[in-house]
């Protein structure tokens, strides 16, 4: 029985329900970084470092109660408007780091956020946020796509 | 009228769908929660040679090539015995030589260790030595 090779269907990304091609001029070889999302809407990955106004990172380990900081950032990014017309965005998945580094990793689907303009709502909460009425003024936003750190 | 102090629904995660359990107040371990959908793991795959080598993922995103055959073995979970599961939600390939894969899998039966032990028993996924391969599952951080 003859062969058929098989040449469609590679990992690539399909522009339709994925966040990024990687392979722009479609030679085969990644020219950039490829995020997939196999199912569901296009998801964004963003890194947030919670720092006060001195750019000292603020330890959440204590801050993750009810009305806490870590619910009022999540609240603003789950919430706030990107612009009148657009929302910012599904959250799916978090993870609050057990150290004093102040990370939360956010996983959000449909996204409207850039990582600046979630950066802006962040510092907008102020000087005296949650019940520990932390500042987190300096807070930063970083869009990493995927890339899980190594612990 | 008088107030009433919320003092339920923290941002720590529940039992029944999430995989970790800060319970109440400070956390003490890595805190990831699931809002939606099924329990997720996150494993960071660093292909690499039987010299500990990075293998550039760039080139190996053809139809049967490095890339999709890693994919494969995670998708079709078995320990040898019995078959698992394993869900990919997501993933990203990184655009330079670190031979970084990360992956969302939704209702994993795999762990680290096990999903390591795979990758590397192939030896070879189109013709990329990935004997020297390391998985770890750091959670949900973002590099």
């Amino acid at each position: 029985m003859a062969d058929v090779t098989r040449v469609n269907g590679d990992p690539l990304g399909v522009v339709a329900v994925d966040a990024s091609r990687g392979d722009t001029d479609a030679d085969g070889v990644l020219d950039a970084t490829l995020t997939v999302a196999n199912v569901g809407r296009q998801c964004a990955w963003m890194a947030i470092i919670v720092k006060n106004g001195s750019a000292e990172a603020v330890d959440l380990q204590a801050e993750v109660d009810t009305g806490d900081s870590v619910e009022a950032i999540l609240k603003a990014i789950q919430a706030s408007e990107v612009s009148s017309t657009q929302y910012g965005g599904e959250i799916l998945a978090y993870q609050v780091e057990d150290d004093a580094t102040g990370q939360i990793s956010v996983m959000v689907a449909g996204s409207n956020w850039t990582a600046s303009d979630m950066q802006t709502a962040i510092q907008a909460l102020g000087t005296t946020v949650g019940n520990n009425t932390l500042d987190i003024s300096g807070s930063t936003v970083t869009d990493t796509g995927m890339k899980l750190a190594t612990s | 009228m008088a107030d009433l102090t919320r003092v339920h629904g923290s941002p720590s995660g529940n039992v029944s769908y999430d995989r970790s359990v800060a319970n109440i107040g400070d956390i003490s371990a890595d805190e990831l929660v699931d809002v939606a959908g099924r329990k997720l793991a996150f494993f960071k795959i660093v292909v690499q040679n039987g010299s500990d080598t990075n293998q550039d993922m760039r080139t190996e995103m053809g139809p049967n090539e490095c890339v999709e055959k890693v994919l494969q073995i995670m998708q079709n979970y078995t320990d040898g015995t019995n078959e698992g599961s394993a869900t990919i939600l997501a993933y990203q390939v990184e655009g330079d030589n670190t031979g970084q894969i990360s992956v969302a899998v939704e209702g994993s039966s795999w762990t680290a260790a096990a999903l390591q032990a795979s990758i590397r028993a192939t030896t070879t996924l189109n013709s990329i030595n990935v004997t020297g391969s390391d998985v770890t599952e750091p959670g949900l951080d973002l590099a």
